[in-house]
């Protein structure tokens, strides 16, 4: 029991995570059921064939979040409680090597977690952004807030007429929204006074004035609530536009270099390995390409052809797949001078076979370092793209955008450019970290 | 030798007529035309017609694409040296680019410079004195200043020096009052706009250089040969400009060639910022505006300032190292 005790002790990073997890999970629990209960009445749905499109638009977040917790919670809990065969078995000598560089380089350590952070942060936005991103709610009081700001709101539920209720619609949709979201009046205000039977509210400059029969007055709720890192020029919280802001810029990050490897790999193993012909033609292909200058045709292809979430990584592949053909023409190159693939063509395998069984494995280490590198660098290209206004569309917010969003007001509002820039910055830093500590693991062998 | 260099430049025009064509089809294919950007929906369907035979967008794209490189009639294409009509400035392309060429040439090759004494200085200096406090100093200064975004430091700067310290202006590249200065004073002017920029170009983009340079010399000084120079009793100095110095400089020129689609790119981003009109300030605009001669012509340039680049740094390896010399043949 001891020995038991001990060993799950063992995995600190494991178990931090796991509580961590829990405790979102605890504070969000409606949420999660519902998105769970939504997610099973949406398949339902789609297996027998009814038009279930309005579901996605607004849960599809929270199905991603709820599947990501459930499943890291379950998938931690069996890494603790399995027994340990780690030793016995045999293992990748770079993954060895990785491991061995975890245990010994506590900055690689560090840039590891929080890399692993900032994915579930990315991943768990909706439970844990403490605003909404989107919502632009009394911009008089909200607008240009300086962080740590506090400010006083009310709200109340939406009003209901003639007992119409959310509990007995039939559309399950707007049922487990009202759930997921209650509707709510949310009024922020400076000071707030009654009158007969209107509430006057005093928002900076602006004075508004509500009757009391047009507010559910019996669900009031009055309360205070902190912007950390201040608000934007439309009073939307900038710490949950950043949040919500990584899964648009490390997805895209993500899915470009999935892209550009794909592209690169399979157009380096073309030109690596076959005769003059097809290799010189893609090479000059490659030519073109790097002759112009990456940001150029990445914003004319995007301001020509659209900037939808998917577009843009596609986009930001196709561009930037240059360099990794080259470094697998030339790794090809070398291998295919190795005894075994002689023998391997000599014995009549075909040419797909040998690259993708044989020279592949023995390439692939070196051009997956380029690809970590390859992310802070399309961070920062996606970056560029959303300052310049030609990134993925507002509202949606992305860390770019943001920074585009304070550019208007630069002295008065410091902080709405300079959180998101000190973001990218950081994460940009983490992932050249992590990949100079890769190349450093390579060139030991 | 110089047979490889012909051959260089053959393959370049054609490397410059693919990019061409590249961003030919990328625009043209592209839904939408210019004629929009002056048209709202509602607006008669013959002016839009009429519009788009102004400009000659009504034909099929193979035939405007001969038209665009002047090979049939009325031969008026860039064969011709004709770049077109800019239908964003209403101006010839030429004399577009030719008011703006300038600025973007001296504020790349100004920050190049920089980059390379920079990157020499520190690279130099932090390869000597390696795993000391200053080296760890310069290398995570230089990491951290190459993760951060162009534009975001561009606003830092414009926040530091030009809103809360008003040393240098935040925009546009002339004071209103430009014409009344002498000459030193225009050309005191002009710095002063381009100071930031340069500074952002310059200074922030000499990260890679450093490293390289450092990594290069590190690479050299661990030799055998420098091992014996040492020996025969050479003084540093002595082996350092005679063995180092000319071994280490391969990579940081191969760099050079490398640069020149980078500092263009980010010219973009900081013309954008600083709103100075240059080759990428146009090339956004006129991007916005759907302007495609402009942008054709933009691009071309860009790629031919990049095979330019390219040759430069081969030459300067050619020169640096006549070992090199059967790699170019």
């Amino acid at each position: 029991m001891k020995a038991f005790i001990k060993k799950i002790l063992s995995h600190k990073i494991l178990i931090a995570s796991i509580v961590i997890f829990f405790i979102i999970l605890f504070f969000n629990l409606s949420k999660v059921f519902y998105s769970c209960l939504s997610l099973y009445f949406f398949i339902g749905e789609l297996i027998s064939g009814k038009d279930c499109i309005n579901f996605v638009d607004f849960f599809l977040e929270y199905w991603v979040a709820t599947i990501y917790l459930i499943f890291f919670i379950v998938f931690f809990l069996i890494m603790i409680l399995k027994k340990d065969t780690s030793n016995n078995k045999r293992s990748f000598i770079f993954t060895k090597r990785i491991k061995e560089e975890y245990k010994n380089n506590k900055y690689f350590r560090f840039s590891l977690l929080a890399i692993y952070t900032i994915i579930s942060i990315g991943f768990l936005a909706p439970f844990i952004s403490p605003h909404d991103p989107y919502k632009i709610n009394s911009i008089s009081v909200t607008k240009y807030l300086p962080p740590l700001s506090k400010v006083k709101y009310i709200s109340f539920n939406e009003y209901l007429f003639d007992g119409y209720s959310y509990e007995n619609n039939n559309d399950l949709s707007i049922k487990y929204k009202s759930k997921i979201q209650p509707k709510l009046n949310t009024f922020y205000y400076d000071s707030l006074k009654v009158v007969n039977d209107k509430i006057i509210f005093y928002q900076g400059s602006r004075i508004k004035e509500y009757s009391a029969r047009d507010l559910n007055l019996e669900t009031a709720q009055v309360n205070s609530t902190i912007f950390v890192l201040g608000t934007d020029s439309y009073g939307r919280d900038i710490l949950s536009r950043i949040i919500y802001g990584t899964r648009v810029s490390l997805g895209i990050a993500f899915i470009a270099s999935i892209v550009s490897l794909f592209l690169g790999v399979l157009l380096g193993l073309i030109s690596g390995y076959y005769n003059r012909l097809i290799d010189s033609f893609i090479m000059r292909i490659t030519d073109v390409f790097l002759a112009f200058p990456v940001i150029f045709l990445l914003l004319i292809i995007v301001a020509f052809w659209g900037n939808s979430f998917i577009y843009l990584a596609i986009f930001i592949g196709i561009t930037t797949w240059m360099d990794i053909a080259r470094l697998t023409r030339t790794q090809v190159i070398t291998v295919k001078k190795e005894m075994y693939v002689t023998s391997l063509i000599a014995l009549g395998f075909k040419p797909s076979r040998i690259l993708y069984k044989h020279i592949l494995p023995n390439i692939i280490t070196p051009i997956i370092v380029n690809i970590i590198f390859r992310i802070g660098t399309i961070i920062l290209m996606e970056s560029a793209l959303s300052f310049m206004g030609l990134g993925i569309n507002e509202p949606i917010p992305s860390w770019g955008s943001i920074i585009n969003n304070g550019k208007d007001n630069l002295l008065n509002a410091w902080w709405v450019s300079l959180f998101p820039g000190i973001t990218i910055s950081s994460i940009v830093l983490l992932f050249n970290y992590i990949g100079d500590c890769m190349r450093k693991i390579i060139k030991v062998r | 030798m110089f047979k490889y260099f012909l051959k260089r430049i053959f393959f370049a025009f054609f490397i410059v007529l693919g990019i061409a064509t590249l961003t030919f089809i990328i625009t043209r294919l592209a839904p939408g035309d210019p004629s929009m950007m002056y048209l709202s929906p509602e607006i008669n369907h013959e002016i839009a017609k009429q519009i788009r035979e102004n400009y000659g967008l009504n034909e099929s794209l193979h035939i405007q694409y001969l038209k665009w490189l002047g090979v049939i009639p009325p031969f008026e294409g860039i064969v011709q040296g004709n770049f077109g009509y800019s239908f964003l400035y209403h101006r010839p392309v030429k004399d577009v680019i030719i008011d703006v060429l300038p600025n973007t040439l001296f504020l790349t090759s100004t920050a190049l410079i920089i980059n390379f004494l920079l990157g020499f200085l520190l690279g130099i200096y932090s390869a000597y004195n390696v795993n000391k406090k200053s080296d760890k100093i310069i290398s995570s200064i230089s990491i951290a200043l190459y993760s951060m975004p162009e534009f975001w430091i561009s606003l830092l700067l414009i926040i530091m020096f030009s809103l809360l310290l008003g040393w240098f202006p935040s925009s546009q590249i002339h004071s209103t009052n430009y014409e009344d200065y002498s000459f030193f004073g225009k050309a005191f002017d002009y710095l002063k706009h381009l100071f930031l920029p340069i500074l952002v170009l310059g200074v922030f983009s000499s990260a890679t250089t450093i490293q390289y340079m450092r990594g290069g010399i590190l690479d050299i000084l661990q030799k055998d040969f420098i091992l014996f120079a040492r020996m025969k009793g050479l003084s540093e100095k002595e082996i350092f400009f005679r063995h180092v110095l000319r071994n280490s400089l391969n990579p940081i020129f191969t760099l050079i060639g490398l640069y020149f689609p980078f500092l263009l790119g980010s010219s973009v981003i900081v013309e954008y910022v600083f709103a100075l009109p240059g080759i990428g300030r146009i090339t956004i605009d006129s991007i916005f505006a759907r302007d495609y001669p402009i942008i054709i012509t933009t691009t071309i340039i860009s790629a031919f300032l990049v095979i330019i680049g390219n040759l430069i740094s081969d030459i300067l390896i050619i020169l640096n190292d006549p070992r090199q010399r059967k790699n170019f043949r």
